[in-house]
């Protein structure tokens, strides 16, 4: 009996060690998916660099490179370099840095504001008045605060933009009338 | 000690139990499917694989895939994909994956295609037509490939509430609701990419203008819809929208077949940047089976070459799509021959000899957002067309006709606020140069003007649409005033509404008028056997529909209820003293019927569609058409895909209807069926791929018997129509 009840409790002890084992072997034999990068990010880093074809920098840049800056925490995850490894822009080629501080903007063309820098944007837009750069940026807060273009979610989850026309006058830069045409004119009162 | 060795021994039992699971069983199957994240559609023929293995496959035309892994792999990471990009993918269950891809230059892609991108792509769906505020029905390339479809007419005749006649002059006449056409197949407006296409003499156009190798897709809305597409689009209208693909992407259609078939064709996309171009051009042509004339017709002309009338069919067609910032450009020219049945009354008039059709259709569309909440539609288009064909046995007698159209739009889209829109616009329109002639062939000499007194026709109209959209309910309210240079004003109104009253079930309700304005033929037409009547005035439909709509993830249904009432029908009338026949309004035709439309995918294998639809007419005057027409259409299709390979048929059945009202001789109900085998062969190492289809049509070699309900002479009870003969035929698609 007591070998019995040995025998049976062995069983079971053994019958739970496969048991154990059998998950471990399908969790390494399992195949896990590996999902692509952030499609929101995949489209406005295509929407950064689409819109700079049709802007107008009123300064002509001496520099040999397109540099295009990202301001704050990046959303981005290689979007921009894996862009600026395959396109010039303006002729150039188009070099992508990640600032922690607007002071570090210097030199660039593109300054995407990331939503990090809420607490700062209202320092960071007078700080650019002169300096020619197109700001972009992708937070609801930054709307009419400056920003030149502002990317928003439709409700059906797609990508939109809307532009500062007043905002681009003053820092000098021209956007095509077909950006304007597609962008939501932000009404100033 | 024993203990310790049955340890042992169980440990080394599981270590080779493991070993052998994994030793028997190397592979695994998974499958999944490629949607395009811009507008939801399934991409087919593309080449799948993962990373790491040397398994991979091909999307079929539903874009989905099946590949054998490794079981042993670990991380399941698809390879790149030819000129796309994996935005997401996503997990449907265990071993079934949905990938979502954009073209690899998202940069080439234009503003517009860029905010059509769902940054949560796991939603993106194409809007449900099931859902839209009209009765719409799209065929799309999926199914022309499952079910092997052959031409725009063999695609519209699966469609719930169509069908496709043949009058003794034309092929393929398609008609709707039941509503007969009258020689020619002017009550249905066709258009090619939202331009209308018809010719000014007899108001209708040829379905077989456009080879089935460039199309991507079918909508057809059922009902009169004047106020939203102008006169012609009396009962309902066709909208044909061309094949473009990604740059560089080349599709060759060849086909041959039994009795004696031969079809080539190719289209070839380049886009860049803001510029796109669709190039493509087809040629094909079939002599069919003869046709052995049977009973009554037989005894009658034993004598007569008719009696093993052979139709044959040519056609080929050029055509050009190009797309640049805010242009569209669009050319179809098409010249398309076929044998006819001669003309009333003789049967041997011109029987058995060809008829010529060639037409070019020319628009620009332009397409703008002035503003955010403005939107600019101008479309320009112009539509040439001439036909001739024998008036007499041995062709020396023809008769020519032409004429062209002049068409420009403008429309004007302004979102007052977020669930309100309107839209406002002008169509002009002048059918001109009308000329109808009979010539001697042998002396090339015009022998008549047979459009004596004919002069151009011009048509003015204005409309205003509102637009009411909530998550909830969908209304479209529309109003049309047209002033036609021989018909006078006339008013039209639709409203139609969608009440979402679940995820998944709506109510439709459509009020819809429309009219039709006579054509050059039936007003100004001069000749012996037929004259035109300068009095007609305009056919007039209203219609009153309730539909019950199920949209499903696997299943959709749409039940529909109908009733039509049709005034002043022009119908070419023969009075009792004989010829010549005349132009009328006859009289008004009321109706009523229910449609019933289901299309269903059980597993991704799997899929299919059946529709059925009853029509039946109210009061003696419309006895007069609904005695023609079968109360009761089924047709059917089932598609089934077994790795590359696919199986699937499609039948079409009908009931019991009048052939000749004078030889009150009933036509049998009517029973086709179409059987296609396929595989799809992927060329490894290249951008290539065959798709390989047979497929037998008519298998049962039913006659598919139309009613003579037009001529109505007193020895012919009906028509055989594209049905007749069995055909087998070899279809090539070559991709790359």
């Amino acid at each position: 009996m007591n070998k019995l009840l040995k025998y049976g409790l062995l069983k079971i002890r053994f019958c739970k060690i496969p048991g154990c084992i059998w998950l471990l072997f399908l969790m390494l034999f399992a195949p896990t998916i590996t999902k692509s990068q952030s499609v929101e990010y995949h489209v406005k880093a295509s929407l950064i660099f689409k819109i700079c074809q049709y802007i107008e920098w009123s300064k002509v840049q001496n520099s040999e490179e397109f540099q295009i800056a990202v301001l704050g925490k990046s959303p981005f995850k290689g979007e921009l370099e894996n862009l600026a490894s395959r396109f010039k822009l303006k002729n150039k080629p188009v070099k992508i840095r990640y600032i922690k501080d607007y002071k570090e903007a210097e030199g660039v063309q593109v300054l995407f504001i990331c939503r990090s820098e809420k607490k700062n944007i209202r320092k960071i837009i007078p700080a650019f008045q002169s300096k020619n750069i197109l700001l972009i940026s992708d937070s609801p807060y930054f709307s009419g605060v400056g920003v030149h273009f502002n990317f928003f979610t439709e409700s059906d989850e797609t990508i939109h933009f809307e532009i500062d026309l007043e905002a681009l006058k003053n820092y000098g830069l021209k956007a095509d009338m077909q950006l304007v045409s597609i962008g939501k004119i932000i009404q100033r009162p | 000690m024993k203990n310790q060795k049955f340890k042992l021994l169980f440990i080394l039992l599981f270590v080779f139990f493991v070993g052998l699971q994994h030793g028997a069983s190397q592979t695994k199957n998974i499958t999944g499917k490629l949607i395009n994240a811009i507008n939801g559609s399934s991409i087919p023929e593309l080449k799948v694989g993962i990373k790491g293995s040397e398994f991979k496959g091909i999307s079929n035309n539903s874009g989905q895939f099946n590949l054998n892994i490794p079981d042993t792999l670990q991380r399941i990471e698809f390879s790149e994909f030819a000129d796309m990009e994996i935005l997401e993918v996503k997990i449907v269950d265990e071993n079934s994956y949905e990938i979502y891809l954009a073209p690899a230059n998202l940069i080439g892609l234009s503003f517009e295609d860029l905010f059509k991108i769902k940054v949560n792509v796991a939603s993106t769906k194409g809007e449900s037509v099931f859902h839209s505020p009209s009765s719409v029905s799209i065929i799309d390339r999926e199914m022309l490939n499952q079910y092997n479809f052959l031409s725009v007419a063999e695609m519209l005749r699966t469609v719930v509430g169509f069908d496709i006649y043949q009058t003794n002059n034309d092929d393929n006449v398609a008609t709707a609701r039941g509503i007969l056409q009258n020689y020619y197949a002017n009550k249905i407006l066709v258009m090619i990419e939202n331009i209308p296409t018809y010719q000014p003499i007899y108001g209708n156009t040829n379905l077989d203008r456009l080879d089935i190798n460039d199309i991507e897709r079918i909508e057809v809305l059922k009902g009169p819809a004047s106020v939203l597409y102008g006169s012609n689009a009396f009962l309902g209208v066709v909208n044909i929208i061309l094949r473009k693909g990604k740059d560089g992407d080349v599709n060759v259609r060849l086909a041959t077949g039994y009795h004696r078939l031969g079809a080539a064709g190719a289209n070839i996309t380049f886009n860049k940047n803001d510029f796109s171009l669709f190039i493509s051009g087809n040629s094909s042509y079939e002599i069919q089976k003869p046709y052995k004339l049977t009973g009554k017709r037989q005894a009658l002309y034993q004598g007569d070459s008719v009696i093993n009338f052979q139709r044959e069919l040519k056609s080929t067609n050029f055509n050009v799509l190009s797309t640049y910032k805010s242009f569209t450009f669009l050319l179809n020219n098409y010249e398309y021959q076929h044998t006819f049945l001669g003309i009333d009354p003789s049967f041997i008039s011109g029987a058995g000899k060809p008829m010529t059709d060639r037409g070019t259709l020319l628009a620009l569309k332009y397409r703008k957002a002035l503003s955010e909440k403005t939107n600019l539609l101008a479309d320009l288009a112009f539509d040439y067309f001439k036909r001739d064909y024998a008036s007499n046995q041995d062709g020396s007698t023809a008769l020519m006709l032409s004429g062209n159209r002049i068409v420009g739009t403008i429309k004007l889209n302004y979102q007052i606020s977020k669930s309100l829109d309107v839209d406002f616009g002008l169509d002009a329109e002048q059918r001109m140069n009308g000329k109808h002639v009979s010539i001697d062939v042998l002396h090339n000499q015009i022998i008549r003007q047979n459009l004596k007194n004919a002069s151009d026709i011009n048509e003015l109209s204005s409309f205003a649409q509102l637009h009411y959209k909530t998550k909830i309910i969908n209304i479209i309210g529309g109003f049309r005033y047209t002033n036609n240079s021989f018909s006078g004003d006339n008013y039209s109104g639709r409203i139609s509404t969608v009440a979402k009253f679940s995820e998944y079930n709506s109510l439709k309700l459509i009020l819809g008028q429309s009219f039709r304005a006579p054509t050059m033929l039936e007003l100004f037409f001069d000749h012996p056997t037929v004259v035109g009547n300068l009095n007609l005035k305009p056919e007039q439909a209203n219609s009153a529909e309730l539909a019950f709509v199920h949209g499903g993830k696997h299943l959709n249904i749409q039940m529909l209820g109908y009733y039509q009432n049709i005034k002043h029908l022009i119908q070419r009338y023969t009075p009792p003293t004989g010829p010549p026949a005349m132009y009328q309004n006859l009289h008004s035709i009321k109706g009523y019927g229910f449609e019933f439309e289901a299309k269903y995918q059980l597993t991704k294998e799997l899929n299919g569609f059946f529709n059925y639809n009853y029509m039946a007419g109210l009061g003696e005057d419309s006895k007069l058409n609904y005695q023609h027409v079968p109360k009761h259409t089924f047709k059917a299709g089932l598609h089934k895909t077994f790795g590359n390979f696919f199986a699937s048929a499609n039948a079409y059945a009908v009931s019991s209807v009048l052939g000749n009202p004078k030889l009150n001789i009933r036509i049998d109900p009517q029973f086709m069926l179409d059987g296609h085998l396929g595989f799809d062969q992927p060329i490894r190492g290249k951008k290539l791929t065959l798709r390989h289809t047979i497929s037998a049509k008519n298998v049962t070699a039913s006659q598919m018997l139309i009613p003579e309900y037009i001529r109505q002479t007193d020895n012919i009870n009906s028509m055989a129509t594209t049905g007749f003969g069995r055909r087998f035929i070899y279809t090539l698609k070559i991709s790359f």
